[in-house]
């Protein structure tokens, strides 16, 4: 049986080779999203609601902080140069806004 | 007891409540910037990706947002250094897609900077929480522990 990290880590490489990798903001955040779900969403959601992940997609880790910036200070000090993406806990999203409209956004970055 | 810090003024662009504030990264001085103040956002600052190439902000991570109408989009995030009322401290500044130009400021920042809001439909101040706290209890309103007023 292959292990569910293995299997994470796989199905993320593949993505991000299919989606011809590059420092996008959305292939980081699919594959981010992949490897919180697998791996950390459900002890995070409960042990830390309301706090804030950073994932690190090439180890696959993550740490937690209450604030952004400070999760941001512990991922750079964790993850040396790594592939990095916010994530709020219990959250869909990091941030809301309502002053942006999609059109504003554009299509390339909708998850 | 006089107030910590004075009542700040932002200022009105049309409809839109603004603040003005210092920003830099790390390279140039700092610039003034204004920001409209989007309470629908609960995020610290978000400004364009130009804005921080010129000011070489500290590339953060990739992160999430959802808009207005509920759909989500992947974003940059970038450190910077922040200035306002006499105060610095670096945030997450979330880069805007490429084409919108406008910077909002967001409930975060009132976090960050320990500040209270306080709007009119013409008229937007800022001003240290804990003297809006004082004041708001002096005028008899109950502040719980979650800081819901009452």
């Amino acid at each position: 049986m292959i292990k569910l990290e293995q299997q994470c880590a796989s199905s993320i490489k593949l993505h991000m080779s299919t989606a011809h990798s590059s420092p996008d903001p959305r292939n980081i955040a699919l594959a981010a999203e992949q490897i919180y779900a697998a791996k950390f969403q459900q002890e995070f959601e409960t042990k830390y609601p309301d706090q804030f992940a950073v994932v690190d997609v090439d180890s696959a880790e993550a740490v937690v902080a209450p604030y952004p910036e400070d999760a941001i200070e512990k991922a750079n000090k964790a993850f040396d140069h790594g592939t990095l993406h916010l994530i709020r806990i219990g959250s869909a999203s990091a941030f809301t806004m309502s002053f942006l409209a999609p059109r504003d956004a554009g299509l390339a970055g909708i998850l | 007891m006089p107030l910590a810090m004075p009542v700040l003024p932002g200022f009105f662009d049309g409809k839109q409540p603004c603040i003005r504030m210092q920003v830099s990264g790390t390279q140039g001085s700092p610039e003034e910037i204004s920001a409209v103040i989007d309470t629908g956002f609960n995020g610290f600052l978000m400004m364009s990706a130009r804005q921080a190439d010129i000011h070489q902000f500290e590339a953060g991570p990739s992160t999430a947002a959802t808009l207005a109408d509920g759909s989500r989009i992947a974003l940059q995030t970038a450190l910077a250094r922040i200035g306002f009322a006499g105060r610095t401290h670096q945030g997450v500044v979330t880069l805007a897609p490429a084409h919108v130009s406008i910077n909002l400021v967001g409930i975060d920042f009132l976090r960050r900077f320990n500040l209270a809001l306080v709007m009119t439909h013409e008229q937007v101040w800022l001003m240290d929480e804990p003297d809006f706290v004082r004041i708001a209890l002096q005028s008899g309103a109950r502040i719980s522990d979650t800081g819901q007023s009452g």
